[in-house]
């Protein structure tokens, strides 16, 4: 029996990682779009070779999450 | 994604253009090329790879060791016949080499996710006797739905449909697929079969992400620090601003202090020029008296300073400059004296003689007159009584005489001494300088006869209070420069206090020390709490993965492998290294490399459906150690199943051409022959059986 289909059992990087994230408490608010950027993000540059794009792109996300935070307190 | 069309321009051994058109409406995905050994069925996987990534790897075992290069497009030095070629052969076609046909060229066409790419590389000779990559220009073109991808985008694009990392597991080399299959069956597979497995799985996505959000995390640290440290120096410029914000204060305070005051003696000096109007004649009268007590003044000064000139002109034999005239005039009296005495003299003389010629007359009767030289007779007494009162009288006018000559002195004596004091040098100059002595005198009495009408004048009016307010005025006039002076003074000072201000309030962050702190202490804990939730993910993830590749790739093989019912299955370590468990649970020991292959195939299989990537499949030469009978059951599992493009590229040791159209032609879409053109044996030609 192939997996593909309406019962596919294959597992999926992306619900796998967004799971994870759910179920363990942020140390500030993250909204799912933030959640899944980050995600897309992981998957985006996975193969690149320079990772400073990467990091400046989730630094700039996380930082930008943080400063909400800091804001509504 | 779905290929439709390929199209080889001069590739390999691909002279001229050739198309394979994928495209049929027959609703199948199986593809099969046949061809012998040479005629050019891995070039088609190559052309795809090259014109995907813009190169193509060999690979060549020597002494034990795998060694890898990229091919070359063009490289003289293996051209012009086969036995030159390395194991690294160039990729254009010799034929083209041959006739000067520099240029190569591969068109993919394909479908993904509902769009339409077309996929050009090309290249094409720099110089007109090209000798290798260097004198070759290679471009890409790239156009989704007709809409052109810039160039520098090309690769992104590519690597997000199928990244190179992973294209291994898509472009199946049956031979190489032996050593590969070895390598899993290791004690403990190489890292580099493991980053393949890995890559194909997406766990870079996880691992090498929470390798980055442990590295953002350091750097958050070192923030806090930095701004804890920058904190207790932004507390120190703080102070700093706040002593020059005062400092600000009080300059201000002084300037507006200046302003009042300067504002205050222009208005007193207005109230004094009016008053000071009213009284005009006495202001012109003060005016003159001050320019003539001034005049004076200066005359004065100037006359001291002549008499300064003359006493130096005094000094050494000037003196006698300065005596000439007296001199002159006092030799001129000494002679004006001396002919008074000659004449005295004279006198005295005469009186003598006359004495001694009376004298005579009254010693002898008659005498002769020396002087006169009248001779008497003698005289008788009347007469002598008469030269006796003259000799007396004589006697007494001579000896008066003599006295009178005796009061002269020797004024020749004085004029023969004073003679040599007689010099006319410099005379002139301190002549000139009395002169001009006696014009300053002049001058000083004048201005003193002035000043003193001026004064009698002023007499008239009120001086006092012209005078107080004059000078008042001159103090208001004075004290304003000052003030003026210090306002300037005050101005330079703030201008440096505010370009220190600004300096200090530059050092400062532009938010406060501790949000900054707060900031940074919060980013390091979420990057923090990523890695932690990604280092979770990914247990999560290769557990996942682990179980579903074993799975399907249990199905595979179960579905591939002779005698099937000998095995319950496939068994993955934590390492991705393989064991197959007979249905009696224990591990097999597979030593049929044929089978072994199989695994492989199963593996790849198990990966790529884990991984959830569409890219059509090719196998290159299966059954090159498979038996007929399981190279059948791979055809027809993988022909089979509803799962993208699958193209066998099979030689005569392989599939056979008849037996496969008539077992599978159902399952293909499309099938080609490939053999050598008439008389070119390097050259492919393509035929199309279905």
């Amino acid at each position: 029996m192939r997996m593909t289909g309406m019962n596919d059992e294959r597992p999926d990087i992306r619900k796998t990682i967004r799971g994870v994230l759910d179920s363990s408490k942020s140390p500030v608010p993250l909204e799912d779009d933030e959640k899944d950027e980050i995600i897309d993000l992981c998957i985006k540059f996975q193969y690149s070779t320079n990772r400073d794009e990467f990091r400046k792109k989730i630094l700039k996300l996380v930082t930008s999450a943080v400063n909400r935070a800091l804001l509504s307190r | 994604v779905k290929i439709i069309s390929l199209v080889l321009n001069n590739f390999a051994s691909y002279y001229g253009d050739h198309t394979f058109d994928f495209d049929t409406d027959t609703g199948n995905d199986g593809y099969a090329i046949f061809g012998h050994e040479g005629t050019g069925k891995s070039s088609i996987m190559w052309a795809i790879l090259w014109c995907l990534y813009g190169k193509v790897e060999a690979t060549h075992l020597y002494e034990g060791e795998m060694k890898s290069m990229n091919r070359p497009v063009l490289d003289a030095s293996q051209m012009g016949g086969s036995y030159k070629k390395k194991w690294y052969a160039p990729l254009l076609t010799d034929k083209a080499f041959e006739s000067k046909e520099y240029n190569i060229s591969v068109t993919l066409t394909f479908e993904h996710n509902g769009q339409r790419f077309v996929l050009l590389r090309k290249a094409k000779a720099t110089k007109s006797n090209p000798i290798n990559d260097t004198d070759m220009k290679i471009k890409a073109h790239l156009s989704v739905d007709n809409t052109t991808i810039s160039t520098a985008l090309i690769d992104g694009v590519i690597e997000e449909i199928i990244p190179q990392r992973v294209s291994r597991f898509f472009f199946i080399e049956m031979d190489a697929l032996d050593q590969y299959a070895n390598l899993l069956f290791g004690s403990e597979p190489g890292s580099a079969v493991r980053e393949d497995v890995e890559s194909i799985l997406g766990l870079p996505a996880i691992d090498r992400s929470e390798d980055d959000f442990r590295r953002l995390a350091k750097s958050a640290e070192g923030d806090v620090t930095k701004h804890k440290k920058k904190e207790s120096t932004d507390k120190k410029t703080l102070k700093k601003i706040k002593s020059a914000e005062e400092t600000k204060k009080e300059i201000k305070k002084d300037l507006r202090e200046f302003n009042n005051d300067i504002k205050g003696a222009n208005k007193r000096i207005e109230e004094i020029d009016i008053i000071l109007s009213t009284e005009s004649t006495a202001k012109e009268l003060l005016e003159k008296k001050e320019t003539t007590e001034k005049r004076i003044k200066e005359l004065e000064a100037e006359l001291d300073k002549l008499y300064i000139d003359r006493a130096e002109m005094m000094s050494g034999t000037l003196w006698m400059s300065l005596i000439q005239s007296n001199l002159e005039t006092v030799m001129d009296n000494l002679d004006e004296r001396n002919k008074e005495k000659d004449e005295l003299v004279t006198k005295a003389v005469k009186a003598e003689q006359q004495i001694v010629f009376k004298q005579s007359l009254l010693d002898k009767g008659s005498t002769e007159c020396e002087a006169c030289g009248h001779t008497t007779e003698g005289i008788g007494t009347d007469e002598r009584d008469e030269v006796a009162a003259q000799v007396a009288e004589l006697n007494e006018s001579h000896n008066s005489l003599r006295k009178e000559i005796d009061t002269f002195g020797d004024p020749v004596g004085s004029i023969i001494a004073l003679s040599k004091f007689r010099n006319s040098t410099g005379h002139s100059s301190v002549m000139d300088t009395d002169h001009f002595i006696g014009e300053k005198i002049v001058k000083i009495g004048t201005n003193n006869k002035r000043l003193n009408g001026i004064s009698d004048e002023l007499e008239n009016h009120d001086v006092s209070l012209i005078a107080i307010l004059s000078r008042e005025k001159v103090s208001l006039i004075e004290l304003r420069g000052d003030q003026k002076a210090g306002k300037s003074a005050a101005k330079k000072f703030l201008q440096s206090i505010e370009a220190t201000h600004k300096r200090l309030v530059g050092k400062l962050p532009s938010g406060s020390g501790s949000t900054k702190v707060k900031e940074a202490e919060l980013r390091e804990k979420v990057f923090l709490w990523l890695s932690d939730t990604f280092q979770q993910s990914l247990e999560l993830y290769l557990a996942e993965a682990r179980e579903s590749v074993q799975k399907q790739s249990t199905e595979t093989f179960l579905a591939t492998i002779p005698e099937s019912a000998k095995y319950k299955g496939i068994t993955i370590s934590e390492n991705w290294e393989i064991e197959v468990i007979g249905v009696n649970n224990k591990p097999k020991v597979i030593i049929n490399p044929g089978h072994k292959q199989v695994i492989a195939v199963s593996l790849f299989d198990g990966l790529r459906e884990t991984s959830r990537r569409t890219f059509p499949t090719f196998f290159d030469n299966p059954g090159s150690n498979i038996a007929d009978e399981t190279l059948a059951k791979v055809a027809k599992h993988f022909w089979g199943i509803e799962r993208g493009q699958i193209v066998m590229l099979s030689h005569g040791g392989g599939l056979k051409t008849d037996e496969t159209i008539e077992s599978y032609g159902d399952k293909l879409a499309c099938a080609w022959e490939l053999s050598y053109v008439s008389g070119e044996e390097t050259l492919t030609q393509i035929e199309k059986l279905l």
